[in-house]
């Protein structure tokens, strides 16, 4: 094959050449492969950040409106509330038995709304209760404290086998119909408020629809406007898809799609 | 006694040795491994050369030294990773590599350079080092060329693939061709060797300048 020794010479330089030549190729390829696993994994913590961000923000965020569900329980109901008991205690006549066993069964009755508001309200800003009772027991509370409150007629119905989901989402799928339910009662106008909660195979779905003034979605959506943005941010931070229609005097549905 | 090429050759090595002994232990794991396997590896080659100018087989010491040169490098790759299969497959093969080394040795006569046992070894070495560039981890923000085990991987793969196939011949070249084969030698081992230990020094200051850096 090799008929001198300049042949086998220059055959075996040639052959360490192209062995080192592949080894260096091997190292930079290594290189490159690291460099790139690098950049990954900074994206990854970056994106953890992110969503570490996103998670502490709407914390706060349900942490303020929590305070503001209070004050507003407190200021135009259970404040109300114990203001007639103090108007029919005041007024109280005693020389006028009838009227004074009136006024005390009213006194009475309302106490017992009093305590009840006051359950309800303790029941849905307790995250644990929430967790312990469930998605559907929570909202059934939920319907039963908007309906009280006579300004609307809203129902809930659950279709399918519900779940036991994981504590954090379930919190947080009540706090997204909780700020839908906020957004309907100050911003929609409407009369009906309609909660449905269904499972189909491998999808939960969380419609809430009212029959309000509407908005138009493009208009909200260039503002940011906080409500939305809350409900979009808790709605990544459980992996599920939200869906909002809505257009001006049709009313509002928004759509909550959890992959289980 | 030392040709000009053997000087430089040593003049590299001792470099190395000792900017081994000035490396931080803190952020190269295993350094232990390598300061004992560049004294006794400079001890050998010193021993060869004297073996050579005053015994029929200069080569007999290398019988020793390459099984043990490969144990310590497996060692210092098992104590490099985190990783437990590897380092549990890292121990088999050196009970391996030593049940072949003896095989080899009862058959085959100790006159000649032990170029099979040292392509076992290269294969084995290459293994783990293309395996453990792989699967390092790098940590605080540092790129992977900063880190001396990257360096060190580096020298392994460059000498080991290189004298891979030199080595496969050279025992051949040396009966019939020793002219050649010794100019082989010069052009190829030497030269691999000058620049093995080139990046191994490197990556003995790379570790200095990163307890420079941790230390401000």
């Amino acid at each position: 094959m090799f008929n001198t020794p300049e042949e086998i010479f220059y055959s075996i330089i040639v052959g360490v050449i192209l062995m080192l030549f592949l080894a260096i190729v091997f190292i930079l390829s290594i290189v490159r492969y690291q460099k790139r696993a690098l950049i990954y994994k900074q994206e990854r913590q970056q994106l953890e950040s992110e969503f570490s961000k996103i998670l502490l923000q709407s914390q706060l965020e349900i942490q303020e409106q929590t305070l503001q569900h209070i004050s507003y329980e407190l200021h135009d109901n259970l404040g109300q509330v114990a203001s007639l008991i103090k108007i029919h205690l005041n007024t109280l006549q005693l020389n006028d038995q009838i009227k004074a066993e009136q006024k005390v069964e009213e006194a009475k009755e309302l106490t017992r709304q009093l305590i009840t508001d006051l359950k309800l309200l303790s029941v849905s800003l307790n995250s644990d209760r929430i967790v312990q009772s469930g998605l559907v027991k929570g909202l059934e509370i939920e319907v039963d404290r908007l309906n009280k409150t006579g300004q609307f007629e809203s129902s809930f119905y659950a279709e399918g086998s519900i779940p036991e989901l994981k504590s954090d989402t379930t919190i947080i799928l009540y706090r997204m119909v909780q700020e839908a339910i906020n957004n309907a009662v100050k911003h929609s106008q409407a009369t009906h408020i309609n909660i449905t909660l269904k499972v189909i195979e491998n999808l939960l779905t969380l419609d809430i629809s009212d029959d309000g003034v509407g908005f138009n979605i493009e208009e909200k959506r260039k503002s940011r406007g906080s409500g939305m943005m809350n409900l979009q941010n808790r709605a990544k931070l459980i992996h599920a898809d939200l869906f909002i229609e809505s257009s001006p005097e049709n009313g509002t549905n928004i759509s909550i799609e959890l992959p289980i | 006694m030392f040709s000009f090429t053997d000087v430089i050759y040593y003049i590299l090595f001792t470099t190395a040795l000792i900017l081994s002994f000035m490396a931080a232990k803190e952020n190269f794991r295993g350094l232990n491994y390598l300061r004992i396997l560049l004294v006794v590896g400079l001890v050998s080659e010193l021993i060869v050369d004297a073996m050579d100018h005053f015994t029929e087989y200069p080569n007999l010491f290398y019988y020793i030294y390459i099984p043990f040169e490969f144990i310590i490098l497996s060692l210092f790759f098992k104590k490099s990773t985190d990783n437990k299969l590897l380092k549990t497959v890292i121990l088999y093969s050196i009970s391996a590599y030593s049940v072949i080394v003896i095989g080899i040795i009862s058959y085959h006569s100790v006159s000649d350079y032990p170029g099979i046992i040292y392509n076992i070894g290269c294969t084995f070495i290459l293994i783990w080092a293309v395996t453990m560039l792989f699967t390092f981890e790098v940590k605080n923000g540092l790129t992977l060329i900063k880190l001396p085990f990257f360096w060190i991987c580096t020298g392994l793969i460059i000498l080991y693939s290189g004298v891979f196939f030199y080595n496969s011949v050279y025992n051949y070249l040396l009966e019939e061709q020793t002219d050649l084969a010794k100019r082989l030698r010069i052009l190829v081992n030497l030269n691999l060797n000058y620049l093995f230990y080139i990046i191994w020094s490197y990556a003995f200051i790379c570790s200095i300048r990163l307890k420079k850096y941790s230390i401000q």
